[in-house]
């Protein structure tokens, strides 16, 4: 199945692609609980890409995101990321691949309470028993404007500005692809903008896949493409979005929650 | 009630490990009561058995009570019955070839009721008790003075301990003083004559060398001895008990932490403080109550432990009332007490936490706790350090040392954790760092959790210190300074026999043989001399003895003595000693440990150790040639490493009982550790979630776990084991006579046993937390 689509996407820069999912279906639950989470997904992710996954609540877009991070198991179809097939791995060589090639922002939680903000961000870096590169995780602290809250403790920081040090963890190890799920949600107007500038300059500037999540047309304004889910499908894909055609769609899709 | 039981149900897995702890407090309680008092029922039992109203002996063993004395004392009035008894210590051969120490004495119609057989006829014959497990006709090997005799089981009797009954021609033979004598002679009252005024009578017409005691007394210092063993248990189980504490008390902290909103919503809905305050009591009681029913029970058994262990086993009384109402009364005080303060601190929520999320943070400072264990410690630490000039002091002492340092341990834990985060962290990366911030997190928790295992730690080692400075005194004091290659002794309460020496230098490759003994010369006037009988020819080809002036000579009618005693004494060669003449005096090796030189004993006693020399090279072959020939089980044929380290051996063996003793508090320390980090994964979840998502593998979050786990317990042993090395060597300081001996190995041992601990004690968190899904981890609420 994957070789075929493979084949019908050759046109499209296939070296390129960095992550890709085909087919998948999640379902939740069984019997009368049962939940079908994600239904027939297909899409590719590629370097330099920024794109956006949009949807009512419910629709699947974290699920989608679990799948593609190695966090969730699809009950099928197949998740790739780098040319491996993530069900073929045993649980330490998953836990690896999302430490090396998969960087991840979570809405909240995202760092761990007793590490201060450096030991945060080298966190995947040190986990692999690797020596930070420091010029590189300096330049992403830089980058993400954090250079004097260094030794801080979350506790001890803003919302905006954790969410700035998971970016930078995120970054730290140079990963193929970047995954958040809903990073501006928590934040105010000009502390998402900050977090979504930084999303934005991994694609552009470090060349790396990204993938978010966000309910926000102005946010997903600022990306290069748009997958818009219902019900678990994939019902639209908007290259080139901007924000008011967002809203257009997204009033198409779900005309309650856009009146509401 | 009700909902308190339900609670403990419902919460049940976190109070799995606590229960354990109640249990085996309980349990210790319980050992030591039901045993104690089958101890105290059965020296009880003997004595009303023995149906003794006056004892009466000689002051020194050497004395003979003979037979023309038995028959004064039978005159004297209100004496209804005489019983001449000639008792002492022999040995049965056990299967297996080594032996049992057994009381024995002539049989008697009247005290020996026969459950099979016959009496013993003759010196042939013996009579055992029936947990001998021999039965009528068997052949067994006593060895009595040393002598190795081959008789016929006539019979049988019912005894509460090891007993060998001899037909009392032959006890006479054996153990009495002269040819004509007993060891004791037993006196019943008559009907109308009371034990005291018998008493009176008996001593009135007593020759000043023997003594006489009631059967009340006999009775009494039996009592005495098992309520002595009752006490030394009890404060044993107050050690396992108070371990217990914390760790109770840490339970419901952390079960007050993870129930914060659901007490805070009571009180928002109105419940008062003493609600929730007595809701957290009941479940506590309940929980106590529930442990203390397996607590009986496995105290039940570890009294049949000690009964085995200890002595024969006396019979247990397994229901009592008394045993059964202590039982209650600690598991549920105990329990009770220790949750009182974190029921308080549940109780004190303010209602509007109910709306906070995330689990509330301790905020009290460590200040003033900080400050007071320092205080405490420092006064402490002063005693002890006072303790060589007043030794008592040790009992100020030791107490506040500890308490302070476990009012001290939060600030100690902060600041010993912050000392190796660096260190640790380049050793072994985010998982050390990981662990040392969460032994960090809760400093009052992680405090309370090693105090439970420091407790049982310091004791350890205060008890450790003495023992080893002991053990190693008594073998610096088997270096007698002699060159033997092999040593001769009997085992503890046995006798060389007379032909001992003669045997050994029969056997192929002994080259030479000097018989040592101890004599006590009496010298008048309440003086004496302890004198070592030897061979004065063979002497000195063992130990190297100076002549500083005489001749030793053939030591006729004389006596050798060390230049300090005749300084001391102002004795010169020539000068009378009681019925010696001073032939010589000599220099002798430290270590020899006597005061003079003498060749016979006055009293007639076989060596205490003979002093071999083998062939060149030869001294194992010899030694197995020796033991053969003798044959004997109560005698110790050592090599000179054997001997010292034989030595040393009661030592040892106390230790490793005192260790055993020790182990459930050891215990319930390891048990508390498993506890905080049961707790410790279950709050952070969440965290290992997100660890896990952004790539920590599953070993990586077994080893934080592990390595939190070890750095709590070796904070336990860091300040515990010298705590413990300080109180010890204390009690050791003030002695002239042993010198400090810090045992490093052990106390390593004891700090790689911590770690174990704390690797053990991990396990099944870690490995819980390790499996979490990641995804239903990263979901759950908590922290
Ligand atoms: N563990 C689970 N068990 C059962 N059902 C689940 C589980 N996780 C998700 N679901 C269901 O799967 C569907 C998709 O959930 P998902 O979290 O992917 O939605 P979403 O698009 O991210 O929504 P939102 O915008 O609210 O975050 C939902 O109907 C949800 O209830
Ligand atoms: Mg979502």
């Amino acid at each position: 199945m994957l070789a075929r689509h493979n084949r019908n996407d050759t046109g499209e820069r296939m070296s390129d692609v960095v992550a890709e999912v085909h087919d998948l279906g999640k379902v939740h639950g069984g019997g009368s609980a049962r939940v079908v989470a994600l239904d027939g997904v297909t899409a590719a992710f590629r370097k330099g890409e920024f794109t956006a996954v949009m949807g009512p609540s419910g629709s699947g877009k974290s699920t989608l995101l679990h799948c593609l991070a190695g966090l969730d198991t699809p009950t099928s179809g197949a998740v790739r990321v780098g040319g491996t097939d993530l069900s073929t791995l045993d649980d330490d060589r998953l836990t690896r691949l999302r430490r090396e090639r998969i960087g991840f922002v979570f809405q909240s939680f995202n760092l761990v309470p007793t590490l201060t903000a450096w030991e945060n961000i080298t966190l995947p870096l040190t986990m692999g028993g690797v020596r930070p590169d420091r010029d590189w995780v300096e330049g992403i602290v830089a980058a993400v404007g954090l250079s004097d809250r260094l030794h801080h403790r979350p506790a001890e920081l803003s919302g905006g500005q954790q969410q700035r040090v998971a970016c930078a963890r995120a970054m730290a190890t140079r990963p193929d692809i970047i995954v958040a799920d809903e990073p501006t949600g928590n934040l105010d107007t000009r502390s998402g903008a900050a977090v979504l500038g930084l999303l934005a300059g991994c694609a552009r500037q470090w060349n790396q896949a990204v993938l978010m999540v966000t309910h926000d047309p102005m946010a997903a304004a600022h990306t290069d493409r748009i997958l818009f889910l219902t019900d678990g499908r994939l019902a639209d894909e908007m290259p080139a979005p901007t924000a008011d055609r967002v809203l257009d769609r997204m009033r198409d899709l779900d005309p309650e929650a856009a009146h509401g | 009630m009700r909902y308190a039981v339900r609670a403990v149900v419902a919460a049940k897995a976190r109070y799995v490990l606590p229960a354990i702890g109640i249990v085996l407090g309980v349990a210790f309680v319980v050992s030591a009561l039901v045993y104690g008092e089958a101890v105290r029922a059965m020296a009880e039992r003997d004595a009303a058995l023995a149906d003794v109203s006056v004892e009466v002996g000689p002051d020194r063993t050497e004395t003979p009570l003979d037979s023309a004395l038995v028959r004064r004392l039978a005159q004297v009035p209100g004496v209804a019955g005489v019983r001449p008894i000639a008792r002492g210590w022999a040995f049965l051969v056990d299967r297996e070839g080594g032996t049992d120490r057994a009381a024995a004495t002539n049989y008697l119609p009247s005290r020996h009721t026969l459950d099979a057989g016959q009496a013993p006829q003759g010196a042939n014959e013996v009579v055992l008790d029936d947990k001998a497990g021999y039965s009528v006709g068997d052949r067994v090997r006593i060895v009595v003075n040393g002598v190795v005799r081959d008789v016929r089981v006539s019979g049988t009797t019912a005894a509460s301990r090891s007993l060998i009954v001899l037909d009392t021609a032959t006890a006479r033979k054996d153990f009495a003083a002269a040819p004509d004598a007993y060891t004791e002679v037993d006196l019943v009252a008559a009907a109308g004559t009371s034990e005291s005024a018998l008493l009176a009578a008996v001593k009135e017409v007593l020759p000043d060398e023997f003594g006489a005691v009631s059967g009340t007394e006999l009775a009494a210092s039996a009592q005495a001895d098992a309520e002595k063993i009752t006490e030394i248990l009890l404060g044993f189980a107050a050690i396992a008990l108070f371990v217990a504490c914390f760790l109770i008390a840490n339970t419901f902290t952390m079960l007050s932490t993870a129930r914060a909103r659901e007490n805070a919503l009571l009180r928002a809905i109105g419940a008062s403080r003493r609600a929730v305050l007595r809701r957290v009591l009941a479940e506590a009681a309940v929980l106590g109550v529930i442990a203390t029913v397996p607590g009986y029970v496995v105290g039940i058994g570890g009294a049949a432990l000690l009964g085995n262990l200890f002595s024969d086993g006396p019979p247990l009384q397994a229901l009592a009332l008394t045993p059964i109402l202590v039982a209650l009364c600690v598991g549920l005080g105990v329990t009770v007490v220790a949750a009182y303060l974190p029921a308080r601190r549940a109780a004190a929520i303010p209602p509007i936490a109910a709306l906070r999320t995330g689990l509330p943070v301790d905020q009290r400072s460590l200040n003033r706790r900080s400050v007071v264990g320092a205080i405490s410690t420092a006064a402490g630490l002063a005693a002890i350090c006072a303790t060589p000039q007043t030794w008592e002091l040790i009992y100020l002492g030791a107490p506040l040392l500890m308490l302070g340092l476990i009012a001290l341990t939060p600030w100690l834990g902060l600041r010993l954790t912050a000392l190796i985060r660096r260190p640790l962290t380049r050793l072994a990366g985010p998982r050390a760092t990981l662990a040392v911030e969460n032994a960090r997190r809760v400093p009052r928790r992680t405090a309370a959790t090693a105090n439970a295992l420091m407790v049982g730690l310091a004791i350890c080692a205060a008890a450790t210190v003495p023992l080893a400075s002991l053990a190693a005194e008594a073998e610096r004091a088997a270096d007698t300074g002699d060159t033997a290659d092999l040593r001769i002794t009997p085992v503890d309460f046995a006798a060389l026999a007379p032909d001992t020496a003669a045997r050994v230098a029969a056997v192929p490759g002994v080259r030479l043989v000097s018989p040592v003994g101890n004599a006590h010369l009496d010298l008048g006037g309440g003086r004496a001399l302890d004198a070592a009988v030897v061979d004065p020819v063979s002497l000195p080809q063992f130990v190297p003895v100076t002549v500083r002036a005489g001749v030793l000579g053939s030591l006729d009618h004389a006596i050798a003595v060390t230049t300090e005693t005749a300084t001391r004494r102002q004795w010169a060669v020539g000068t009378r000693v009681s019925t010696y003449t001073v032939a010589a005096i000599v220099d002798l090796p430290a270590g020899f440990g006597h005061d003079a030189l003498v060749a016979s004993d006055p009293d007639g006693q076989p060596p205490a150790s003979i002093l071999v020399r083998a062939d060149p090279g030869q001294a194992d072959a010899v030694r197995d040639r020796i033991r053969a020939a003798l044959d004997n089980p109560t005698v110790r044929v050592h090599t000179r490493t054997e001997y010292r380290e034989a030595a040393a051996e009661p030592y040892r063996r106390f230790l490793g009982i005192l260790y055993a003793l020790l182990g459930a508090a050891v215990l319930i320390g390891a048990l508390a550790v498993a506890t905080t980090m049961t707790m410790s994964t279950v709050e952070r979840t969440r965290e290992v979630g997100l660890l896990r998502a952004i790539g920590m593998t599953r070993a990586h979050v077994r080893a934080a776990f592990r390595w939190e786990s070890v750095v709590v317990a070796l904070l336990a042993a860091v300040v515990g084991l010298p705590a413990g090395v300080l109180i010890g060597s204390s009690a050791v300081w003030g002695q002239d006579s042993v010198a400090l001996a810090i045992p490093w190995p052990t106390l390593g041992l004891f700090v790689v046993l911590t770690a174990i601990i704390g690797v053990v004690a991990a396990a099944w968190p870690a490995w819980r937390a390790s499996r979490l899904p990641v995804l239903d981890a990263l979901r759950s609420d908590t922290e």
